[in-house]
Parts: structure tokens; sequence; C-alpha cells
């Protein structure tokens, strides 16, 4: 268990001014048995309109509309969690699990997958998580770590095509070959100790419970992992999604900081 | 069928002049309908429906035509007896597709005990994500239901689709009505014809019921949409605004319509006739800009009613059908009272083993296709393109269906100044709110094409009344 801070700052850098400018942001971390949010602010710019809804997964998001010209997007969340309270999360029945069992847009086997999937030596006692912890370790020494190869419209084939990927990559093609098996898995979009972007990973479904598995890192996802979004792939993670008038190009950056501040006394 | 010869109704026009006085011959004796000239008074028709704008937008090679869609004056008939049959059928088979829909969407009870299998559910394209967890305002999904039927020639009707997304149609024999009847009250007059001009009723009372406070409108794509007359002329018959995509906003978890004078009034009910695909382009297909940024997001927490509820493309896919009567046993209990046209999954493997036995006999549907699209009958693709298709089959067999071919009753359409039997279906119309209710008529397509069975009316055929007797 760790008590952290975390910043997370979006900026979307517009080359000249837009209006008129929807936008709908999915970045604001939820309290669960896993990480305890004990305080979070957020800054969000222009805020002429703001509103917050759920999505289907449970995801926070903030929706809303800048009609007045401007030529900055700013997301900034700041607080502290409690990360690492518990190993899993609670989840439902199992035949309620059929949406992350189902291949998504960026997981379909292809020849690659399939290739890859029969190398994996599988048993049939494994439980779920046992399966998977195998098959990350498989995608883990089967790809190496590069950005730039791979954008975030590749999918988990593309990608073992060319064995070079980020956390995006990683974590798709572990989710297909999960989904290949029956295993029902989701994506996690979150933030990472000592990481300066946002990071991803893969809760994979055992027995009503959700297990985080991080396969960029070979790792379970423990107390540095603070989460902040869910769904089926990236598609349903999308940080941020707008539209606006304006001839304009525009420059997105992401700077996340999560480090760990001292545990107060008791 | 109480369509007995001196029972035969005949509308025919008086005078060539006045081309709105109509007569009705209900005992026609020996003489056949070519004498009457029936094919020049439906011209008379079709003009005034022109003048009328009924028109039909079909996007041919990325340009945008609009045509008329033809009326044939003579009108298919139901006997009481045999509507409240299909209407108790109908009811049935409404309220059954409206429980799945929020099962679906919510328990999945109907998983757990594997009535259907999840990939049919989750790998269609009529499931929509955004839909999880969400029940819309007094839980009716389906507020306007376009259930399509053949009858076959041994007198059976059977189930062809189910159309629980933006069905559209109903406008087509309201307007055809309304002009015979003003050309000839008589007809209706001296006949037992249930009165159809309730339609608008029913639909504003569905808007009514499910409203979540504020107005009603109509949402239209545009006037480049293919039913384009039906959303204006639905309108102005219940009385509330036809709205474009900027005539609304979303500020404060509410949606809004804006008037001439730029006042802000809040909507409760969309009768929206767009897709969910380009409903919201933050929530759905985020190219879409004839949708209204944010609407879901305030459907989702209750503060407007959509009809119908975004999602509901679960419950229609071709693959589902399939599924339909084994969920009105499921959920409600009882024997499916309509049955569908024989219906083959190759997903299954006895399916597969008789489907390709029985290749040639049966029609393939693709399942993520519409209006007519992507049907194929197996007697006449050549052999390489049967080739490929089966290749295409093995590879991906829950996209398809197959379907015994029903010999469909005939109906009469005039044409060239004789009457030709010529395929044809019938769309009814099940409006919901409280309960589900069958509106006393429906819209009659037929193929122009002799040989054709299809009668999709993107694919050029021609509509009729329809009339449904009332007991005499």
């Amino acid at each position: 268990m760790k008590t952290v801070s975390f910043d997370y700052h979006l900026k979307i850098q517009f080359s000249k001014p837009v209006s008129k400018h929807h936008f709908m942001v999915r970045c604001f971390p939820s309290s669960d048995e896993r990480q305890r949010i004990l305080q979070a602010e957020q800054h969000i710019l222009p805020n002429e309109f703001l509103e917050e809804s759920t999505d289907s997964f449970g995801n926070r998001c903030v929706y809303g509309n800048a009609e007045e010209e401007h030529d900055i997007f700013e997301v900034r969340l700041q607080g502290m969690a409690e990360t690492g309270l518990s190993p899993f999360t609670s989840a439902g029945h199992d035949y309620q699990m059929g949406l992350f069992r189902t291949p998504s847009k960026y997981t379909y086997m292809g020849m690659e997958l399939m290739e890859l999937y029969q190398g994996i030596p599988l048993k049939g006692t494994m439980s779920n998580l046992e399966q998977a912890r195998l098959m990350m370790d498989v995608v883990y020494h089967t790809l190496e770590y590069q950005s730039g190869v791979t954008n975030i419209n590749t999918t988990a084939e593309e990608a073992l095509e060319c064995r070079r990927g980020v956390c995006q990559d990683y974590a798709h093609i572990l989710l297909a070959l999960c989904r290949h098996v029956g295993i029902p898995c989701r994506y996690v979009v979150g933030m990472l100790i000592g990481e300066g972007a946002s990071h991803a990973w893969v809760e994979i479904y055992d027995n009503h419970r959700w297990f985080g598995l991080d396969p960029t890192n070979f790792t379970e996802v423990d107390d540095n992992h603070v989460k902040l979004s869910q769904g089926r792939d990236y598609q349903d993670c999308i940080l941020n999604r707008g539209m606006f008038v304006g001839d304009a190009s525009q420059e997105q950056t992401v700077a996340v900081r999560v480090e760990q501040i001292a545990a107060p006394n008791q | 069928m109480l369509l007995t010869k001196k029972k035969l109704f005949f509308i025919i026009k008086e005078t060539k002049e006045s081309a709105k006085c109509w007569l009705l011959f209900s005992d026609l004796g020996g003489m056949s309908m070519a004498e009457f000239d029936l094919y020049d008074r439906a011209d008379d028709v079709n003009e005034l429906l022109a003048r009328y704008g009924v028109k039909l937008g079909i996007y041919r090679d990325n340009t945008f035509k609009e045509q008329l869609f033809p009326f044939d004056a003579i009108p298919r008939i139901i006997d009481s007896k045999t509507f409240d049959y299909l209407e108790r059928g109908l009811k049935q088979r409404v309220r059954a597709l409206n429980i799945f829909l929020k099962d679906i969407y919510n328990d999945k009870k109907i998983l757990l005990d594997k009535v259907i299998p999840e990939e049919f559910i989750y790998a269609s394209s009529g499931y929509a994500v955004q839909c999880e967890g969400v029940c819309p305002p007094k839980d009716v999904f389906s507020h306007i239901s376009g259930i399509d039927l053949v009858e076959g020639k041994d007198g059976e009707w059977y189930i062809l689709e189910d159309n629980l997304r933006v069905p559209s149609g109903a406008s087509y024999p309201m307007i055809a009505r309304e002009l015979c009847r003003r050309s000839s009250p008589r007809t209706f007059r001296e006949n037992h014809i249930e009165d159809n001009r309730n339609y608008s009723d029913l639909l504003a009372h569905a808007l009514d019921y499910v409203n979540t406070g504020g107005i009603s409108v109509v949402l239209t794509p545009g006037r480049y949409n293919a039913a384009y007359f039906e959303h204006s002329y639905l309108a102005e018959r219940i009385h509330v605004s036809l709205v474009e995509y900027d005539d609304l906003i979303v500020e404060n978890s509410h949606l809004y319509f804006i008037d001439y004078s730029g006042k802000k009034i809040q909507v409760g009910a969309v009768y929206r006739r767009i897709s969910d695909e380009y409903l919201d382009c933050m929530n759905f297909n985020p190219e879409s800009v004839i949708g209204i940024p944010h609407i879901f997001d305030v459907y989702r927490k209750g503060n407007v009613a959509l009809l119908n509820a975004p999602g509901n493309g679960i419950a229609d896919d071709k693959g589902i059908y399939y599924f339909v009567p084994r969920m009105i046993k499921y959920y409600l209990d009882e024997e499916p009272i309509l049955s569908n046209a024989p219906t083959y999954l190759p997903f299954y493997e006895e399916d597969m083993k008789y489907t390709m036995e029985h290749f040639d006999d049966l029609v393939w549907k693709d399942v993520a296709e519409a209006g007519g699209y992507g049907v194929q009958f197996g007697n006449s693709m050549t052999k390489q393109q049967k080739q490929d298709f089966i290749a295409l089959l093995k590879k991906e067999p829950r996209r398809f269906i197959a379907q015994e071919v029903i010999d469909f009753k005939d109906i009469d359409i005039m044409e060239k100044g004789k009457s030709v039997p010529r395929k044809a279906d019938l769309r009814a119309f099940v409006v919901s709110s409280e309960e589900p209710v069958v509106w006393k008529s429906g819209l009659t397509r037929f193929s122009r094409n002799p040989d054709s069975f299809i009668v999709n009316s993107s694919q050029g055929g021609g509509f009729k009344d329809t009339w449904v007797l009332s007991q005499s």
C-alpha cells in the first residue's frame, strides 16, 4: 500500500482559434477496493459549460461545450490516492461478462496472433489468472518496447506483426489472446509511478474478481498503479473526444506525474 | 380472407374532369376490373400524391434522387377475424422484444439461461455498448415497431422481419387513405373499413407517455433523407415541431429547442428519425455532424425520452430474429401466436448440414445488411458465386441466416390497364405506450418486377392501402 500524489495534465494547442468546441473527457479516477481517492481537484478550460456523467463501463466523464473562440484546451487533475489496498476488485457473474469475452475492434485474432497463441503451453486445469499470467510472459518476451512504430489505430494483430509497440499494444495483444481462450478481460487506462504519460494495462476476470496485469512491465498491477478508466479496448477509454468549428491543426500533449508521498503518521 | 366476389370493393373515378370524385361499387356482378380502367384512376391518385410531395429519396451512385412511391389503387383487405389474430400475435411479439431489450442491456438473464448464445449479442452490429445499464423512461424501448409479415399461399401468416430502430412507412397509407377518403367519402361511409386516422393519436400518446417534461419534437436529418416526406407529414399530424440538429442544444443536463426568437424551450421527448450512429458524435460515430452532441448523456440521465430507444438494433438483427419465438416462450411463458418464416442458423452444426444439403432451395441473408440488400437466392447464384459464398459462410457462419422461400400469396395490382399478380408484404405498425397497440391499417408494399420477391421500397416497388374490415 502506498499513498501517492498525482498530477495529470492534458493540453491541446490549436494553431488557430476554434469555437463551438464540444468535448468529452474521461480521465477521472474513482475509488474502488484497490484504490481510494483521498482528494482530487479538476480544472478544465474553457469551462463555459461543464457536466458530469458516467458511461457504460462506470467511467466518470466530464463533457461540455465552449462556444467562444479559444486556442488552448486544458484538463488538469491533481490529487492524492491510496493505492494497492487490494489485489483485486469485485466483478459480476460470468454470464454477464460476454462483453469482455468477445473480440473487439482492436483485438481480432489474425494469423500472427494465432501463431503466437499456438506456441503457448496452456493447460485446461489452469485458472483464468494462471493462463493470463503465462500469456503475459509470452507477450512481454515477444514484443520490444519502442514508441513511434505503432499509433492509436494499431490493432493487436498489426502490432504483433512488427514485434514492437507501446503499452497500448502490449495490452491489446494480451486481451486478444485471453479472449481467444474465453477469458473475460478489459483494457485499463491509468497512471504509473515514474511514468511521464498515461499508461495502459489489462484486467483479467477470475471467479467474480478482476485482477490487474501490466504486460508492458511484466508485473501484476500493484500500488504503483492509479486507475483512470476501463473498457473493452482503447476505443472505450479515449481520454478526450472533441469536435469544433475552425480550420485549425491541433497538438495534444499529456504530462503525468505520480509520486509516492510519505505516509502520514498514524 | 372474406374476399368473395360480392364483397369486392373498387374505387373508380366517375368522370375524367373531376379527379376527386370517386364512387364505390360493392357489387360488381360479372364485370372485370379492367373494364373500369382502374389503372388510369390510379394515375390520378399518384398525381395528387406527387403534388403533396409523397416521395422517396434514394441514393444511387452517390447521387440523391427523389422518386415517387407509386400507389396502387387496389387495397389489401384484411377481414376482422384475421386482423384479430394478427393483432394478438403482434402484441405478443412486441411485448417480448421489449422485455428482451431491457434484459440484454441490464440483467442478461436470457444469457444465463442459455436461450441465446452470447456471441449473437456482442458480435452483432446492432448491439450498442453505450446502452449498457440504461433503462429508457417507463421502460419502453420500442415505441414504434414495424413488423413485416407475408401471407403464404397456404393462408398462414409469417413474420419476415422486425424493425425496431426507425421503421418508416406509416405516412404512406395515411395520406393515400386521406386522399381516397376526400375523393370518395361514400366508400368509407358505406363500407365497414376501420378508420386509420388514429395513427397520429397513437403516436402523439406514445410521445406524451414517455415525455420527461417539456415539449416533444420530431428530429429529421433533413430533406435529403429518404423518408423526409414522412418526417414532415408526421410532425404536422401530431402537432409538434420538425427540427434538425441545429435547433436543439444540450445544457444543464437537459435538452432544449431554440425557437425562431432564440428562446430555449425544454424538450422531453424526441421522435428521432436518425439512426443511433449519427445521433451524438460524443457517444456514437465521432464523424457525425447531423446529431446533437451530448444528447445521449441527457438520455442516460433520464432527462429526455428518445423514440425509439438507442440500442434497439440488437433486437431486430436478422440473427436474433431466429430466437424471437424462443424469447416469447422464455419471457412470457406463452406459445408464439405468429410464426417466423422457417429459418436456419448455419452457426449450429445441424443447421449448417441442412442448409448445405438444401442450398438451392433457400434464401440467404447477410445479417449485417438491411433494405433488401444482402439477400441472395441459392438457386440464382452462379457456380463461382456459390463457391465464394460457401467459403465465406464457412469462415463466418454467424453472419448468415438461411430461410425457406415462402410462396407468398400474390396480390393484384393494376398495370397497363390489366390486373396482374405481384408479390406483396405487409408492414404492420405497433405503437407502444402503456400497452402495445396495433394500428388497424399498415403499409402493403409490392414488387414491380413479376419475378422478384423483394418488396423493399428502396428497390423500386410501390405501395397499397391496407383496409382492415370492422365487424359488420
